[in-house]
C-alpha cells in the first residue's frame, strides 16, 4: 500500500473518529438526511422522479408493516388502501376543481383541491378499514390474509365495475394537477421538484409519527400481542379491539401513500388495489426485514432501485423478472433480518474495524478485515443459520 | 358500461383551465388548446426543460438513432410484447443493413410496461430522461396508453402507439368525456372503432338480426359492443341487441356465460375475447354445441392471438378481423415484408409484430432528411402519408389516427403456410367523415 493512500485511510479515520467523539448526535445526523434530501432535488429530473416514488413505497411498506412486523397480522389487502386513497384523490380533482374554484378563485383552486383530495382519500380509506378491521382481525395468520386479499379483490372488482360512473372502470381517472397562482406566482404543484418536496414534506411526518406510534405504549402492547396474543389477554389487553385499531391506523397511512401516489403517476389505476400491488410492501418487508423500524424503508429502496438498475441494462431487462427473483432468493435464504438486518451486521463490522483500528492503526484494521472475510467466506456451506440465530 | 359520462366542463377544467376559453370562442376549436397547451407550457418553463435535456442526450452519443419501445413483456399478456418485438427487432436489423437513418444506426431500448400505468409511466421518464430517446412508440393496454397520452405531452415527445385500441386515444381532449388525444400522440393500426365499423357492415349482410356479445369485463369488452351496435344503428341496420356477458379476465369456466348466451338464441354473436380467455372460451363453446347453434360468431381479436397460440384455432368458416392480414395488400412491399418475417420467425407475422415493424420505419421516414428532434418528428407526423406491409395510409391531421381500412374475413386452414388465414377477405376502407356520420346519433367519437 502506498503511503499517500494510507494518508486519505488514516485522514478519514481520524476525521471519523474526532466527529464521533465532538457528539455527533441524531439530530446532526438528521439534518445531514434532510440536507441531503434537498441534494437529492436538485440531481438529474429522473432520479427525482424515482426518489418521490421511493418515499412514497417506502411510507406504504412502512404503514403495512405497523400491522405485520409489530402485530403479527399479514395482510394481503392493503392495496385497498393505497387505491382508496388514489381514488379519492382522484375523484375529488376530476369532479370539484370547478366548484372548489367558484368559491376560492380559480389561482389558489388546485391547491385547495389537492388538500381536500388528500383529505377525502384517507377518509375514503377510513371509511373502508373500519368496517373491513372490524371484520378482519377475528382472524389470524393465514385466514387473516386471505380475508384481507379477498377484501382487496373485491375492492378490485368494484373499481373495474365502474359504479356509477364513479371510477371509470379499467382505465382509471387521470389526475391534472394544475397550475395555482397565488399572488401573482404561479406554479404547477405536479412540477418534478415541487411534488419531490411536497411529498417529502407529507412523508417525513408520516414516518415520524409512525416511530412515535411503535415508540409508544400502543406499539409496546402491539408486540405484546404479536409475541403471544394469549399472553397479553391476560394481562388485561383487548386483543381484538387493539388489533383493530392498528389496522385503522395502518390503513390511514397507506391511504396517504396512495393520494401522493395518484399525483406522481397522475392516474388513479384500478392496479393500485390489484393484489399484485398489496405484494409490494410485504416483498419490500422482506427485503428490508420486518423486525427493524427501517427495514420497510431499506427494503423499498432496494425494490426500487434495483429494478431501476435492471432496467438500465436491456439484457437484464429482457429478463428481469428471473433476475429480481434471484435477489429475493439471496435475501431470504443468507439474509433472514433482510437488508436492514444486513446493514446493521455490517455497521457491527465497522465498528469492530474500527476497534482495530484503534488499537494498531491501518494495518491492525487491514488484516482484521482479511481476517474476518476470509472466515466469513469458509463459511459459505450454512452461514444463514448463525448469522439468524445471533441476531435474535 | 365502460364509458361514463362526466361534464364536459369539468374535465377541461382539470386539464387546463386556459382550454376551455379556447374551446368555446376559437373557430376550428381543435386548433385552439394547441396554442394553448404550447403557451401554458412555455410559461412554467418545464417542457422546455425537459425537451432541452431529452436533446442534450439525444444528441449525446450521435450516430445512433434512440427509440423507446414499450410493451407487455411478463405476465399472461407478454405474447404480445414477444411479437412485437420480433416485428422491431426485424426494422432494426434492415434498416442497420441499409446504411440506418441518414447514416445513423437505430437502436431500440425495449421495457416492460408490466400492462401497469405507474410502472409504464417509470418506464416512459426514464427512457426520456436518462436514455434520451427521440421517440417512442408501441403500448398494448389502453387502460395504460389513456395514462400515458398527457404525460409524453408534457415531456413533448413523439409517442407511436400500434396496437392499444380505445378511440378515445385519438380523439382529441375535450371532445368527449374520456377523451385524451393530443398533438403528440399517433397511432400507426386500425382502432376498435375502425374495427366495428367493419364488423357492423359484416353483421349488416349476413342473415342475422339478434345480435349479442361475450367479451373480457373491461373497457375494451364494453366498448367493444357500444361501438358495434352504434355503427349497426348508424348503418340502418335491422338488428336488435338481446344478451351481453362479460367474463372477467383468466377466466377457468366459461360454461354460465356460454349458456345465457346460447339461451337468449341470438342469431350472431360479436366476442372481442382473446389471448389465453379467447382459446379456453373456443373449446368450451364447442363441448357446448355453440357452433350448432349459432350461425355467425365474429371473431374480433381472432387472428391476433390465433396465429401465435397453440391449442385451438378458431373455427373454420367464422368470421374474424385483423388489424393487418399478412396478404393484404398483394404488393409487392407486403410480400417482401412477409417473406422475410417468415424467413426469420417460421411464422406469419401478427399485426402487432407488423405494426412495431412500421413503428420503426416511421421514425425512419420522419427523420431522414429532416432534424432529428422531437417538434420536427410529430410535425412530420401530423397529417403522414405513408406505405408500409398494411397498404398507403395517411395520419387524419386532427386525430394523429391511421386511417386505415378494416379487415374482416372467414377463417380458413391454411395447408402452405400451416396457419389460419382470412380467406375470403374483406378490406372496408373508411374516411373519418363516413364514421363520424355514423356515430352521429350516439355519443362516441370515432377516433378516426
Amino acid at each position: 500500500m502506498s503511503t499517500g493512500e494510507e494518508g486519505i485511510a488514516d485522514r478519514i479515520g481520524a476525521f471519523g473518529h474526532e466527529a464521533v467523539r465532538n457528539g455527533w448526535t441524531t439530530e446532526r445526523f438528521a439534518l445531514l438526511g434532510l440536507l441531503g434530501l434537498v441534494l437529492v432535488a436538485f440531481g438529474p429530473t429522473f432520479q427525482v422522479y424515482l426518489f418521490t416514488e421511493f418515499m412514497i413505497i417506502a411510507l406504504f411498506a412502512l404503514a403495512f408493516n405497523l400491522l405485520y412486523g409489530y402485530t403479527g397480522l399479514l395482510s394481503f389487502g392493503h392495496a385497498m388502501f393505497f387505491a382508496g386513497g388514489s381514488y379519492g384523490m382522484a375523484m375529488v380533482l376530476r369532479d370539484l376543481t370547478p366548484h372548489v374554484a367558484d368559491v376560492v378563485g380559480s389561482g389558489i383552486a388546485p391547491l385547495v383541491t389537492f388538500g381536500l383530495g388528500a383529505v377525502a382519500g384517507v377518509l375514503l380509506v377510513l371509511l373502508i378499514a373500519i368496517p373491513v378491521g372490524w371484520l378482519s382481525v377475528r382472524l389470524e395468520e393465514i385466514y387473516f390474509a386471505l380475508i384481507t386479499l379477498a377484501f382487496g379483490m373485491l375492492v378490485f372488482s368494484v373499481i373495474i365495475q365502474n359504479p356509477g360512473g364513479l371510477t371509470n372502470g379499467t382505465d382509471g381517472i387521470i389526475v391534472t394537477l394544475g397550475i395555482t397562482e397565488i399572488a401573482g406566482i404561479e406554479f404547477r404543484l405536479g412540477d418534478r421538484q415541487t411534488y419531490y418536496f411536497l411529498t417529502a414534506a407529507v412523508v417525513l411526518p408520516s414516518v415520524y409519527a409512525i416511530w412515535r406510534v411503535v415508540t409508544s405504549p400502543f406499539g409496546t402492547v402491539c408486540k405484546a400481542i404479536r409475541e403471544s396474543p394469549d399472553r397479553a389477554a391476560a394481562l388485561g389487553v383487548d386483543v381484538t379491539y387493539h388489533r383493530w385499531m392498528t389496522f385503522v391506523v395502518s390503513a390511514a397511512f397507506v391511504g396517504v401513500a396512495g393520494v401522493l401516489m395518484a399525483g406522481l403517476a397522475n392516474v388513479a389505476s384500478p392496479y393500485h388495489a390489484h393484489w399484485t400491488t398489496s405484494a409490494i410492501p410485504v416483498v419490500a418487508t422482506v427485503i428490508g426485514g420486518a423486525t427493524f423500524f427501517a427495514g420497510p424503508i431499506v427494503g423499498a429502496f432496494v425494490f426500487l432501485y434495483v429494478r431501476w438498475g435492471i432496467s438500465r441494462f436491456p439484457a437484464l431487462e429482457a429478463h428481469w423478472e428471473l433476475f429480481f427473483g434471484l435477489m429475493l432468493i439471496g435475501v431470504v435464504l443468507y439474509f433472514k433480518q433482510g437488508a436492514a438486518g444486513g446493514l446493521l451486521m455490517l455497521r457491527g463490522w465497522l465498528l469492530d474495524v474500527r476497534g482495530a483500528y484503534d488499537r494498531g492503526g491501518t494495518d491492525a484494521a487491514v488484516a482484521y478485515a482479511r481476517e474476518s472475510a476470509s472466515a466469513r467466506l469458509g463459511r459459505t456451506g450454512g452461514p444463514s443459520e448463525t448469522e439468524g440465530g445471533e441476531r435474535e | 358500461m365502460g364509458v361514463s359520462h362526466y361534464t364536459v366542463a369539468g374535465l377541461t377544467m382539470i386539464g387546463e383551465p386556459g382550454s376551455i376559453r379556447n374551446n368555446e370562442n376559437t373557430p376550428g376549436g381543435r386548433a385552439g388548446p394547441r396554442v394553448d397547451r404550447r403557451s401554458f407550457l412555455k410559461a412554467t418553463g418545464t417542457g422546455l426543460a425537459a425537451t432541452g435535456l431529452a436533446g442534450c442526450l439525444g444528441d449525446d452519443d450521435d450516430g445512433t438513432v434512440t427509440l423507446g419501445a414499450m410493451y407487455i413483456f411478463s405476465g399472461f399478456a407478454s405474447l404480445y410484447g414477444d411479437e412485437a418485438e420480433r416485428g422491431f427487432d426485424l426494422a432494426v436489423e434492415e434498416i442497420n443493413e441499409n446504411g440506418g437513418i441518414d447514416g445513423q444506426d437505430v437502436e431500440i431500448i425495449a421495457r416492460d410496461t408490466e400492462g401497469d400505468a405507474d410502472t409504464a409511466i417509470r418506464q416512459m421518464t426514464s427512457l426520456i430522461e436518462e436514455d434520451g430517446v427521440d421517440g417512442l412508440f408501441g403500448l398494448d393496454s389502453s387502460g395504460v396508453a389513456q395514462a400515458m397520452a398527457p404525460q409524453v405531452e408534457e415531456q413533448r415527445v413523439p409517442l407511436m402507439v400500434t396496437h392499444a385500441a380505445t378511440p378515445f386515444l385519438t380523439s382529441p381532449e375535450g371532445e368527449h368525456d374520456n377523451s385524451v388525444g393530443n398533438e403528440w400522440v399517433f397511432r400507426n393500426c386500425n382502432n376498435l372503432s375502425i374495427d366495428m365499423y367493419g364488423a357492423a357492415q359484416v353483421a349488416a349482410e349476413l342473415n342475422a338480426t339478434e345480435w349479442a356479445t361475450i367479451g373480457p369485463d373491461y373497457a375494451f369488452g364494453y366498448e367493444t359492443w357500444d361501438y358495434f351496435q352504434a355503427y349497426l344503428e348508424g348503418l340502418g341496420a335491422d338488428a336488435e341487441f338481446t344478451e351481453e356477458q362479460y367474463p372477467g379476465l383468466e377466466t377457468s369456466d366459461f360454461t354460465p356465460y356460454i349458456s345465457s348466451v346460447i339461451g337468449a338464441e341470438p342469431d350472431g354473436v360479436i366476442t372481442p375475447l382473446w389471448g389465453a380467455d379467447l382459446t379456453t372460451f373456443l373449446g368450451q363453446a364447442d363441448e357446448a354445441g355453440w357452433f350448432d347453434e349459432i350461425e355467425y360468431t365474429l371473431f374480433s381479436v381472432g387472428m391476433g392471438t390465433d396465429l401465435p397460440a397453440d391449442g385451438s384455432p378458431l373455427p373454420e368458416g367464422q368470421h374474424a378481423s385483423t388489424r393487418y392480414d399478412p396478404f393484404v395488400p398483394e404488393s409487392e412491399e407486403n410480400e417482401t415484408f412477409r417473406e422475410t418475417y417468415y424467413e426469420e420467425y417460421d411464422t406469419l407475422p401478427t399485426y402487432n409484430a407488423e405494426g412495431a415493424y412500421r413503428a420503426v420505419y416511421l421514425y425512419k421516414d420522419a427523420i431522414e432528411g429532416d432534424e432529428n428532434d422531437p417538434e420536427a418528428i410529430r410535425d412530420t407526423f401530423t397529417g403522414m402519408e405513408h406505405s408500409g406491409p398494411v397498404g398507403e395510409y395517411r395520419f387524419d391531421e386532427e386525430t394523429n389516427q391511421a386511417v386505415v381500412p378494416a379487415i374482416w374475413g372467414a377463417v380458413s386452414q391454411d395447408e402452405e403456410w400451416e396457419s389460419n388465414v382470412l380467406d375470403p377477405v374483406d378490406v372496408y376502407d373508411v374516411t373519418s367523415d363516413e364514421l363520424d356520420d355514423l356515430l352521429a346519433d350516439s355519443e362516441l367519437p370515432s377516433g378516426v
